[in-house]
């Protein structure tokens, strides 16, 4: 456009005029849609409307000449002179807020509000930052493109999401999900990233407690596309193919093969192996031990025996792992929607195919399809039907690192071969001695060997997941700004587990051979058939949620009020069935009934007596909630609102009394647009809002009771029922509240070039579940209980700023994102009443200590090693010693070393946008600071009994000078857990988590419609780099802290795609 | 305006008949034990929480077991509280949540929840008879725990300090914050001996399954606690009692010692099942039976070939579970009752009866025919003939180190327990009592003294 108007007003000449006091319009945007739901306010005469559907107003004015005031979420308010007298039907024109700040409509679930009248904590992302990284799961979009949201990646493959830190410890710490103004039951994987239109996470109590109990961790709403009213149908096609490079298979060192040969010689010629040789299970024993003992039986000659385990030294099993099972992964995503509305109906309408191929080649396949429409009846009554349906299917593959595993409780040597030379399938020592297995088929039993590499073609690990939402909404409106809305949703997600493991599978194999009896004339037995082994695990959540609210809204003079209120019941139901089918043939379907009463005697151990495993179980869990709400505003001329919302929630909890229930929560806010005020007259910081909040959000674990509960199983050691004690008797169960202050300022400098908002917060977190250590005389084996034990308080801070740096042709857009959240305890009932070791963990137990993080890290302090013995040394009374019972025993709460929080309490990212013409570039470097995590490293008495240890072992004190450059003992035989504990807990292990991190790179380019010649309204090509690597790591360890433990740390990841639309 | 008012109606209906739609079980497998009898005979069917993990550790510092060197790392390596009970060590019972005090508590919390419920019951007189089998094997089970604890973590009963020798904790309620204090031993005994009187009273004669306590197993009990308590008379009064009802033995001729374990679990013998928690260390290979042991076994003593498996010099395994595998058997068995009667019978000055018992048992244990009637000239030789039979037939049944104390007060009795591990001579001076340490939590928990 070459004017560019800020306001701009057409006058159409009046076909016929309705009547001098009518003043009639229409609202549309600078393409000419119309904008329904445009306040429209004429000044002078108080009176007020909004545009309807087609953006039409009609407002009767008492004043010969007035002023009509119109304001639309995402558009600069508009104020038109206006005369009665000359009734010409007026086209205001609203123009989209300038620069960068989105003036944006959050959704609570409850109702929308735009950002200006709201006094909440809110973050809007909207769908250009939903797409600009590619991830199968909607949750994986939000990853540092938002204040206040933490992934915690340490739970492998499953990371924890937490919105402004913990509010519980552990009474669920997931925010509440909601997708179309329903709380989502079902799988998150479910939802298509490319069908969600924006998502608002609601942050304080005046955001969030309209959900009550279910508010307290956050609450992220996401809304799905919509259709427009009066718009042609329109198609939009995006594609992605993303390639996932192979992780690191070095990223957790272990010991080497040479060194665990060495140290299997040493064991050996200690005796150490003398009794599992005699062990009448026969437990398999490392290929290096039965060298060992063949040499020494005479069996293999000492020339032999060194040239085999010479050859075992040479192997390395990871080069295994990167030839024949690792690989890059491969992401495949379409989508495809139409969507478009007439002047009574508007849809959406989309499908969604995604196939995944990850590094082990299992496959994950996810259809998806919506449909969505809003139908108006007449001006009153408006119908919203929605459906959504969505299907995956994950099949399981190759088995990774650290999911093959000679016998139970052993680590894979490194020696290990799962090829030959010639590239098939090696033999792996299982459970069984070699020499037990080879040949075992000449007894007429099944073949005992395990060939890892083969073994997963006999069996398929497959979950199918499918899942249907089925939503009604009806809106009358009732009077003007009076309308009631209900609501109903039926969800319905069914999880299928299949686990079958064929005849050839080894598993099935060694427990046919296992249960195999022979008599004393070699007749065998069969007693678990030879056939399949077949479990099915299917899951079934079916819920219900009505709802009914009334909304009423009122806008006169300088005044509007918002009100709402309704009731809302919840029905969720879970039903589950479990059976194992022994005997089970694929073809034909038959299975054969076994004996699961009677024990029997082991083959390879007569000593051991075991009954067929069991896995028939039935699940039936039905969970309800009612719920009061209520929620109101109140704006004045635009400059002050005040707010405030209610919500009392029970459910069907167990145990408890029936006043126990529910309970009441409750929030009021108050904000102030102060570049509204007269007085306010700084026109370089034209917005300026300050918002102060405060209010009250609650949790509670619904698995504990006020009373002693039991839950009832089957098969005790007589095969019949019998119960366990589920809960013990808690009678001071109470809910967890969380009263939460939130003070913020909203800012816009220079027309909003730079903008963005600034916000302190304080969550009071009281009544908190969490384990207490409790005297086992007491009944609990566990030593813990878990009820309100503590109060807790958070202290935080999220900054976000926005900025155009450069606005001419080359466009420079930066987004700053800095989160600081610090929880500690108040109280923590019982606190310090235990020792100074149980305070010491991972970073991912509770710490109950007053004034120290909830995650907190601890360590004994670290007197170095002996330089004579090479023996790991603590304090005791000021003294370094290597008496680690004395250690244990006299080390204080006090003595141990705090390091600091286990999560960062600071943490944010930096985002830079350049564009010049179609081409667009993004760059996101995400940072934490503040953190600590306990690496690992050798344990000797690990390495003895697991056969395997930590690469830290080559680096092991030697000789005396060895303390001087090394902080690894020395290897004792034989080892001495108290020694190893001390050392692993010790602060010597703990490192720094700080990093920088480059999130994402993205380049685009956008075709502009000019130039293409195909009909395509917009065409943009895309290449996106995951997770290329770290800028600086405050570690020198080569460490993710972010994945401190795990075997694999995830690498970059590649995508290329469109997106389209015509 | 109508449907503003029908609204109204319909979320007032709704607050209506929220408390009875908030009624409804969130879960079927949940319920409130003290809701009926059947849900508390539940909580006492949990099998492996009241039957089958008795403490075993009294085991490892006896003497029917030995650890070789080469052996003892891998033990360590596995449980340190196992050596160190071994060698008695003060480290014990540390390093692992599931250890010998805290497993007969968490029997104890079940029985405290069942006997509070079955005091909340009115039971109509259909139910009287599952009430009093509830309640009397609630109370028998609690018993049963409480000695357990006793034999281990308690100076053995003597008359005149255990009015101040501290005993265990008396754990009489299920709630837990109460803090934990020790009774004094003849208050844990008392309690035992008062509860088990009353059981006797309550518990059936006949059950399903031998898990579940009869009025046999109450006697057999009270005759055991009796025992300890050095009271012989009434100790062999239950202990007939028990044997009227339960008389009956193996006859061990006509069991196979080719078999690989030649008794089956619930046994003719078998009064009440319970088993000892399988503890590596007290398992062969890693322990094996002492070998002088073995050898105090005459040659037409079938036992030696029945409890016993010899691989090789100094390689002897113990196999005469009454569970009938590896795990090893802590319930009780008639076997006990007659050795029982025997020993008191003698102490009481009733040769002729002791003799008798103690020789109706042995006919079922020698070869026969062939086996001569044990014949004693005075009540001291009867006492050490009935004595030495104890020894060789109730091995591995957490009975010996039980008897290995209550026998110190007598000189002629007391053992002394020599170990040899890695050169290095460890020895229980039979005057000596040892007592096991509390767990170090536990004390830290309540401040209860540790002993």
């Amino acid at each position: 456009m070459k004017t560019i108007a800020i306001i701009m007003v057409l006058i159409l000449s009046a076909l016929y005029c309705l009547g001098q006091e009518d003043i009639k319009g229409r609202v549309l945007t600078q393409s000419g849609e119309p904008l329904p739901g445009a306040s429209v306010i004429l000044k002078k005469a108080g009176t007020s409307t909004s545009a309807d559907a087609n953006g039409d107003f009609i407002l009767r004015s008492t004043y010969a000449s007035d002023s009509l005031y119109i304001t639309f979420v995402g558009y600069k308010p508009l104020t038109l002179a206006v005369t009665s007298l000359r009734s010409e039907k007026i086209v205001a024109v609203l123009l989209p807020i300038s620069r960068q700040l989105e003036e944006v409509s959050v959704s609570t679930g409850y109702y929308q509000v735009p950002a200006e009248r709201s006094t909440g904590s809110f973050v809007f992302i909207d769908q250009n930052t939903i797409n600009r990284t590619n991830t199968t799961d909607i949750l994986g979009r939000l990853k540092g493109v938002t204040n206040s949201v933490l992934f915690d990646e340490r739970n492998q493959g499953e990371p924890k999401v937490s919105v402004r830190g913990l509010s519980t410890i552990f009474a669920g710490q997931a925010p509440l999900v909601v997708l179309n103004n329903f709380p989502y039951e079902g799988n998150i994987k479910d939802i298509n990233p490319n069908d969600v239109e924006s998502i608002s996470i609601l942050k304080d109590a005046a955001a969030a407690s309209i959900w009550g109990v279910r508010a307290a961790n956050g609450v992220i709403v996401i809304t799905t596309k919509k259709g427009r009213a009066n718009k042609k149908p329109e198609v939009g096609f995006n594609s992605t193919f993303s390639i996932g490079n192979q992780p690191d298979l070095g990223y957790n060192r272990t010991i080497s093969s040479a060194e665990l040969i060495n140290e299997e010689k040493t064991l050996f010629d200690k005796g150490f192996y003398s009794a599992l040789e005699k062990d009448p299970s026969r437990p398999g024993l490392s290929p290096v031990v039965e060298i060992l003992i063949a040499r020494r039986d005479g069996k293999l000659s000492p020339a032999a025996a060194d040239e085999q385990l010479a050859r075992l030294a040479s192997n390395n099993v990871m080069d295994d792992f990167e030839k024949y099972i690792y690989k890059n992964s491969f992401n495949q995503q379409y989508a495809v929607n139409v969507h478009g509305g007439s002047e009574w109906n508007s849809y959406y309408v989309s499908a969604g195919f995604d196939k995944n191929t990850n590094f082990t080649s299992g496959q994950y396949d996810r259809l998806t399809l919506r449909a969505d429409e809003v139908i108006s009846l007449g001006k009153k009554v408006k119908i919203r039907p929605n459906i959504a349906y969505s299907s995956g299917k994950e099949i399981a593959g190759m088995p990774g690192i650290g999911e093959i595993f000679p016998g139970q409780n052993t680590t894979l040597y490194p020696y290990a071969r799962l090829a030959d030379d010639q590239g098939n399938p090696a033999i792996l020592t299982k459970d069984y001695r070699t020499s037990f297995v080879t040949n075992i088929e000449d007894k007429g039993l099944l073949n005992w060997q395990y060939r890892p590499l083969e073994d997963y073609k006999y069996q398929e690990l497959r979950t199918d997941q499918k899942s249907l939402i089925l939503n009604m909404g009806v809106d009358y409106q009732i009077l003007s700004g009076l309308t009631a809305k209900v609501q109903y949703q039926f969800e319905n997600s069914r999880t299928d587990y299949r686990d079958w493991k064929g005849v050839e599978s080894y598993f099935a194999r060694d427990l046919i051979n296992r249960f195999t009896q022979a008599n004393s004339a070699g007749a065998l037995r069969f007693e678990v058939p030879r056939g399949d082994i077949l479990n099915l695990n299917s899951t079934a959540i079916a819920s219900h949620t009505g709802r009914g609210q009334l909304e009423y809204q009122k806008a006169w003079a300088k005044h509007r009020v918002d009100v709402l209120g309704g009731a809302e019941i919840r029905d969720v139901g879970v039903k589950g069935n479990a059976y194992l089918t022994y005997g089970y043939s694929d073809d034909g379907l038959s299975n054969v009934p076994v004996n699961l009463i009677d024990q029997f005697p082991m083959y390879q151990n007569p000593l051991s007596n075991q009954a067929i495993p069991k896995g028939n179980d039935f699940t039936d869990q039905l969970n309800r909630y009612t719920a009061w709400f209520a929620n109101a505003a109140w704006t004045y001329d635009n400059r002050y609102i005040i707010s405030a919302s209610g919500r009392r929630d029970a459910s069907n909890l167990f145990g408890v009394k029936s006043n126990q229930k529910g309970v009441p929560l409750w929030s009021a806010g108050f904000a102030w647009n102060l570049h509204n005020e007269d007085f306010y007259h700084f026109n370089s910081l034209d917005h300026l809002k300050l918002r102060l909040t405060y209010g009250y959000n609650g949790n509670l674990d619904r698995n504990l009771s006020a009373i002693a509960t039991i839950t009832q199983f089957s098969g005790n050691f007589n095969s019949s029922p019998y119960a366990q004690i589920r809960s013990y008797p808690n009678p001071e169960l109470s809910w967890e509240t969380v009263g939460v202050l939130n003070a913020g300022v909203d800012f816009g400098i220079k027309n909003s070039r730079v903008n963005g908002s600034i916000e302190y917060y304080i969550k009071n977190g009281n009544n908190l579940i969490g384990d207490q250590p409790i005297d086992p005389t007491n009944g609990l084996v566990s030593g813990t209980i878990r009820r309100n034990v503590a109060d807790m308080v958070t202290r935080g801070v999220d900054l976000q700023i926005n900025s155009l740096n450069i606005d001419r042709k080359v466009k420079w857009n930066s987004n700053f994102i800095f989160s600081y959240n610090a929880n500690e305890l108040k109280s923590y009932y019982n606190e310090g009443a235990f020792s100074a070791e149980s305070y010491i963990n991972s970073g991912r137990g509770v710490v109950p200590l007053k004034g120290k993080p909830v995650y907190s890290l601890y360590s004994y302090p670290w007197a170095g090693l002996n330089p004579n013995t090479g023996d790991p040394m603590g304090y005791v009374n000021g003294q370094a010693v290597s008496n680690y019972q004395a250690i244990a025993s006299t080390t204080t709460v006090d003595n141990l070393v705090f390091h600091g929080p286990a999560l960062p309490p600071v943490f944010g990212a930096l985002g830079n946008t350049v564009s010049y013409k179609g081409f667009s570039a993004y760059f996101n470097l995400t940072y934490k600071f503040g953190y600590y995590f306990r690496r690992q490293s050798i344990s000797y008495s690990q390495l003895y009994s697991r056969g395997g240890g930590h690469g830290d072992y080559s680096q092991r004190w030697q000789k005396p000078g060895d303390e001087q450059h090394t902080i690894v003992p020395s290897r004792v035989y034989p080892a001495v857990a108290a020694r190893d504990n001390f050392y692993l807990n010790s602060a010597v292990l703990v490192e720094k988590g700080d990093h920088i991190r480059l999130q994402d790179v993205n380049f685009s380019y956008q075709f502009q419609g000019e130039r293409v010649k195909v009909p395509l309204k917009g065409m943009i090509l895309f290449a996106n780099v995951r997770n290329p690597g770290f800028l600086w790591r405050s570690n020198q360890s080569g460490l993710d802290p972010d994945y401190p433990g795990s075997p694999l740390t995830p690498s970059y990841s590649l995508s290329f795609g469109l997106r389209t639309s015509f | 305006m109508k449907i503003k008012y029908s609204l109204i109606i319909l979320l007032s209906c709704l607050s209506i008949s929220c408390e009875k739609y908030l009624e409804v079980k969130p879960d079927k497998k949940l319920a409130v034990p003290s809701d009926n009898l059947s849900n508390l005979k539940l909580l006492l069917d949990d099998t492996n929480t009241m039957n089958q993990q008795v403490p075993a550790l009294g085991e490892a510092a006896s003497d029917n077991i030995f650890i070789r060197d080469t052996q003892f790392d891998p033990v360590a390596q596995v449980s340190i509280t196992s050596v160190n009970s071994y060698l008695w060590q003060s480290d014990v019972f540390n390093d692992k949540a599931r250890n010998d005090w805290a497993l007969p508590y968490a029997v104890i919390i079940n029985t405290n929840l069942v006997l509070e419920g079955t005091d909340k019951i009115q039971p109509r007189a259909s139910e009287q008879q599952l009430w009093n089998t509830v309640k009397g094997s609630a109370l028998l089970f609690r018993s049963f725990a409480f000695y357990t604890l006793l034999q281990e973590f308690a100076r053995p009963y003597n008359v005149t300090t255990a009015s101040q020798d501290p005993g265990i904790v008396l754990k009489l309620n299920s709630d837990i914050n109460e803090v934990s204090k020790r009774s004094s031993v003849r208050q844990c005994y008392d309690k035992i001996v008062s509860d088990l009187t009353e059981a006797v009273k309550l518990l059936p004669e006949n059950v399903t399954f031998r898990t579940e306590p009869t009025t046999a197993a109450g006697y057999a009990l009270l005759a055991r606690v009796y025992l300890s308590m050095n009271d012989y008379s009434q100790s062999l009064i239950n202990a007939e009692k028990a044997l009227q009802l339960f008389p009956t033995l193996m006859d061990y001729n006509s069991l196979s010692a080719a078999a690989t374990f030649p008794f089956k679990r619930y046994n003719e013998e078998v009064i009440f099942h319970a088993s000892l928690v399988q503890d590596r260390a007290l398992a062969y290979p890693y322990a094996c039976a002492d070998e002088i042991l073995y050898n105090e076994y005459r040659a037409d003593d079938l036992r030696k070939s029945l409890f016993f498996r010899r691989n090789g010099p100094a390689d002897i395994q113990f196999r005469g579970s009454y569970v009938g595998s590896l795990t090893n058997f802590g319930g009780m068995a008639s076997d006990e009752l007659y050795l029982i009667a025997a020993e008191c019978a003698s102490r009481i000055g009733n040769r002729a009866k002791a003799l008798d018992y103690l020789n109706k048992l042995a006919a079922k244990r020698y070869k026969q025919p062939g086996f001569v009637n044990f014949q004693a000239g005075t009540d001291q030789e009867a006492l050490d003939l009935i004595l030495k039979e104890r020894r060789k037939e109730l091995l591995f049944r957490n009975l010996r180190w039980g008897d290995i104390n209550r026998l110190k007060a007598e000189a002629r009795y007391r053992t002394t327990i020599t170990k040899v591990s890695k050169g290095v001579v460890y020895v229980l001076p039979a005057e000596k009592n040892y007592v096991f340490l509390i767990p170090r939590k536990v004390i830290e928990a309540s401040g209860m003294a540790q002993n």
